[in-house]
C-alpha cells in the first residue's frame, strides 16, 4: 500500500503538520490546498519511505478520523517544503492544531472562576486575579503563537492588533474577532469578539454583579503583546454577561519598549 | 552571514562520518536575557564558569545583532550604533561559521533566543531552531509545572532535544 | 461597524439553546488555561497533597456538570443506575466527550471487589507535562479524577478516586491511571441507595403512579442529581 498525503481514504483527505516530525490525520481537500497551497495529487509518498510510521487501523470511519500516525521526514525534507513561509491565516492553523471541545475548556474556566471566588471573596480582587493568570498564560502563549503562525515580526501595532483578531482569537478559541474605531495615532481600538467560548453556561448571580467574568482574555492580551515589546492597557467596554450587546476590548499601545542589554557592567 | 566560510585559514576538522555527534552545545536565552536552558553534548573546553560563559555567549549575541543590522546596506533607516532596537526591527543574522565550529542562531519576536553551535561543515539549521523553538513551546510552555523566566528542568523537553539534535547535524 | 457580534443576547441563560457540543478549541488553549489552574493552586498550598486535593475539586466542579449536561442531552434526562452501567458511562461517554475518545481502558480492580480502574496511555492533562524531582508523586490527573468523582458522586455513586502514574514496560512515559474506591452505599442495590438519596435530600415525597411489579423503582427523569428526580414506587411498597 503507498499512502501520499493527497491519497483519499474513504473519501477523506488526509493532512500532516509541523516540521520533520509530521502528524497526519484527517482533512478535507479544500482544507488541505489552503493550508499548503498546493492540491493533495502534488505531494505523493510512499510508505515505504516513511520508516517509523506507527501502523494504525481504519477499521471504522470513527477510528481514522481520530488516528495520528507519526512520520519521520529527515530523509524526505529534501522532497518538501512544507512550512508555508507567509503567515498563514486563523482558519488554517485551526484547522491544523489539536483541538478539543470546548465544553471542557468552559467547564475549566468556570471551575476557576469559582476557585477565586471562594479564595479571595471579593469580586474585585477576582477580576484582579483573573486578569493576572491572563496575563501568565499570555506570556506563554505568544510563543505558540509565533511557533504556529509563522508571523515573524510584530513592530507595527495596528497590523498587530488584526493580527490578534484575526488569527489569535480563530487559532486558540476558534472564534473570530474583528478590529474597528481605530484612532488617530493608530494606538487605540477596539475588538470586538463574534463569540465567546467562556460564557457557555453563564450568567452572573446577584452576589457577582460587578465581575468581569471574562478579565482572563483581557490579561491574555496584554501578557502576550508584552512579550513582543508592546506595553498595553487593556479594558472591557461591553460584556454580554453584564447586559451589553456585544463583547468589546479596548486595547491601548502605551509604548513600545525597546531591547535592552540586560546585564549591567559591574555585574 | 559567514566568517570565514570557503576561504579556510586552517583547516577545518575532519567532515563527521558518525553522525549524531556533531553538536556542541545548545543555550535558550530570554527576552531578559536568562538563560533558560544550557546544554552540552561535546565540549572539552571549559574554561569559564557557566554564568560568565553564557553573559558572554548572549554579549555576542547581542553586539553582533546590533553590529550587522547596523552594516545593512540595503535600508535606509537605521538607528545609531548602541541604540536599542525593538525586536525583529533592522535584519537579523543566522549563522557564522569559524574554521573550527558553526554557530546558528534563532530569535523570536518574544526574545525567545536559541543557539546551536555545531561542527563548521554542517549545513543550514534554521529549520532545525524553528522545530527546537517548537519543543520549547510544547514541552516547556505548555508544561503545567514550568514558571516562565525560570531554568527548563522538563524532562520531557530535554529528551527530545537530545534525540533530535542527534538525528541532525 | 459597531455591535457587528453576531451573538444573539438572550435575557437569560435558560433561554439560550442548549449547544450541541461540537465546538472546539485549540487543545493549546485548553493546556494554557489547565497550566494556569495548577500555577494558581500551587500559589495556594504548601504540600502536593494539598495541592492534588485542590485540582480535584476543580474537576469535581467540572465533572458534576458534565454529567448533569450529557444527561440532558445524550440520554434524553435518563442517567446510568447500576454501577457497572455508570462506569461505562464515564469510560465511554464522558471521555469521548472530554477528551475526544473512549479511555484506553477500564478494569475491576483484582485485589478489592470496591476497586475500579481507567487507564489512559497519555492523559490529556500529562500530555505536556515534567515532573520535576521535587515534586515527588505529584499527578496533574488529580484533576481528572476530581471530574470522575464529579460525575459518580452526583449520579449516586460515591467514590474515592485518585490519579496515579503506572509505569508500562518498554516505554519511557508511564501512563495515568485513575483508582476509583466506591463508598460502601455505592455498591448496594440500586433501590436502597436511591431510597436513602431521596429521603436525605427530598423533604416531601409525593407518590406519584404505581407500577405493576413489586418493589421496581425506576428513575424516571429529572436532571442528573438525586434533588430533583421523580420515583415510581409500587403502591404495595409505598412505605418506602
Amino acid at each position: 500500500m503507498t499512502f501520499g498525503y493527497g491519497t483519499r481514504l474513504r473519501r477523506r483527505g488526509y493532512l500532516l503538520r509541523c516540521g520533520r516530525q509530521v502528524e497526519m490525520g484527517l482533512i478535507s481537500k479544500k482544507k488541505w490546498t489552503g493550508f499548503f497551497r498546493k492540491s493533495p495529487q502534488q505531494l505523493r509518498l510512499p510508505l515505504s519511505s516513511c520508516p517509523s510510521l506507527k501502523p494504525f487501523r481504519a477499521s471504522s470511519p470513527t477510528l481514522l478520523y481520530n488516528c495520528t500516525v507519526s512520520l519521520d521526514f529527515s530523509q524526505l525534507s529534501a522532497q518538501i517544503s512544507m512550512a508555508p513561509v507567509a503567515p498563514r491565516s486563523g482558519d488554517a492553523i485551526f484547522a491544523n492544531v489539536e483541538r478539543v471541545n470546548a465544553e471542557l475548556f468552559t467547564l475549566t474556566y468556570g471551575a476557576i472562576v469559582r476557585q477565586l471566588l471562594t479564595d479571595l471573596e471579593e469580586v474585585e480582587e477576582v477580576n484582579k486575579q483573573l486578569d493576572q493568570m491572563g496575563y501568565n498564560i499570555g506570556i506563554r502563549l505568544i510563543d505558540e503563537f509565533l511557533a504556529k503562525s509563522n508571523v515573524s515580526r510584530c513592530v507595527d501595532f495596528k497590523e498587530t492588533a488584526e493580527v490578534i483578531a484575526k488569527v489569535g482569537f480563530k487559532m486558540f478559541l476558534g472564534v473570530t474577532a474583528s478590529v474597528t474605531n481605530w484612532d488617530a495615532d493608530g494606538t487605540c481600538c477596539i475588538i470586538v469578539l463574534e463569540d465567546n467560548p467562556l460564557v457557555d453556561f453563564v450568567e452572573l448571580p446577584d452576589t457577582c454583579q460587578g465581575l468581569y467574568y471574562c478579565n482572563v482574555l483581557s490579561g491574555v492580551i496584554r501578557g502576550a503583546l508584552e512579550m513582543v515589546s508592546m506595553k498595553t492597557e487593556v479594558t472591557w467596554l461591553r460584556d454580554m454577561l453584564r447586559g451589553d450587546d456585544a463583547f468589546e476590548l479596548q486595547v491601548k499601545l502605551l509604548k513600545q519598549v525597546a531591547e535592552e542589554y540586560p546585564y549591567k557592567d559591574d555585574e | 552571514m559567514q566568517f570565514f566560510g570557503s576561504s579556510e585559514i586552517s583547516p577545518s576538522p575532519p567532515a563527521p562520518t558518525a553522525s549524531g555527534n556533531n553538536a556542541h552545545m545548545m543555550y535558550v536565552f530570554n527576552r531578559n536575557g536568562v538563560c533558560l536552558l544550557y546544554r552540552e553534548w561535546n565540549r572539552p573546553l571549559r574554561t569559564l564558569d557557566a554564568q560568565q560563559d553564557q553573559k558572554l555567549m548572549f554579549g555576542l549575541l547581542f553586539s553582533l545583532k546590533s553590529l550587522t543590522a547596523k552594516m545593512d546596506p540595503t535600508t535606509a533607516e537605521k538607528g545609531n550604533l548602541g541604540v536599542p532596537q525593538l525586536p525583529g526591527q533592522g535584519c537579523s543574522f543566522h549563522s557564522f561559521r569559524t574554521n573550527t565550529y558553526k554557530l546558528s542562531f534563532m530569535e523570536t519576536p518574544s526574545g525567545i533566543k536559541l543557539i546551536l553551535v555545531t561542527h563548521p561543515r554542517t549545513g543550514d539549521l534554521r529549520e532545525p531552531l524553528k522545530y527546537i523553538y517548537n519543543l520549547y513551546v510544547e514541552y516547556v510552555a505548555k508544561n503545567p509545572l514550568y514558571t516562565p523566566g525560570t531554568p527548563i528542568k522538563c524532562e520531557l523537553f530535554n529528551t527530545s532535544l537530545d534525540q533530535y539534535v542527534r538525528s541532525i547535524a | 461597524m459597531i455591535g457587528v457580534g453576531k451573538i444573539k443576547q438572550y435575557s437569560n441563560v435558560l433561554d439560550k439553546p442548549l449547544s450541541k457540543g461540537k465546538q472546539e478549541v485549540s487543545l493549546s488553549a485548553f493546556a494554557f488555561l489547565f497550566s494556569e489552574l495548577v500555577q494558581y493552586n500551587q500559589t495556594q498550598v504548601d504540600n502536593i497533597a494539598e495541592l492534588e486535593r485542590r485540582l480535584e475539586d476543580a474537576g469535581y466542579a467540572v465533572g458534576a456538570r458534565v454529567l448533569e449536561l450529557l444527561c440532558h442531552r445524550d440520554k434524553g434526562n435518563r442517567r446510568e443506575t447500576r454501577l457497572l452501567g455508570i462506569l461505562s458511562f464515564v469510560h465511554s461517554t464522558v471521555w469521548k466527550v472530554l477528551f475526544g475518545k473512549v479511555a484506553d481502558s477500564l478494569e475491576k480492580g483484582t485485589e478489592h471487589e470496591d476497586e475500579y480502574m481507567i487507564s489512559e496511555k497519555e492523559l490529556l492533562v500529562n500530555r505536556f507535562i515534567s515532573i520535576p524531582k521535587d515534586m515527588g508523586t505529584f499527578n496533574c490527573g488529580a484533576f481528572v479524577a476530581g471530574i470522575v468523582r464529579g460525575v459518580l458522586d452526583s449520579a449516586g455513586f460515591p467514590a474515592v478516586v485518585t490519579a496515579h502514574f503506572v509505569p508500562v514496560e518498554g516505554q519511557q512515559r508511564p501512563r495515568t491511571t485513575i483508582l476509583i474506591k466506591f463508598a460502601e452505599e455505592s455498591l448496594e442495590d440500586v433501590f436502597y441507595t436511591t431510597a436513602k438519596a431521596l429521603f436525605s435530600k427530598c423533604d416531601e415525597l409525593s407518590l406519584v403512579q404505581g407500577t405493576k411489579k413489586r418493589s421496581k423503582v425506576g428513575l424516571m427523569s429529572g436532571s442528573a442529581s438525586l434533588s430533583n428526580v421523580v420515583v415510581f414506587i409500587a403502591p404495595q411498597n409505598n412505605q418506602g
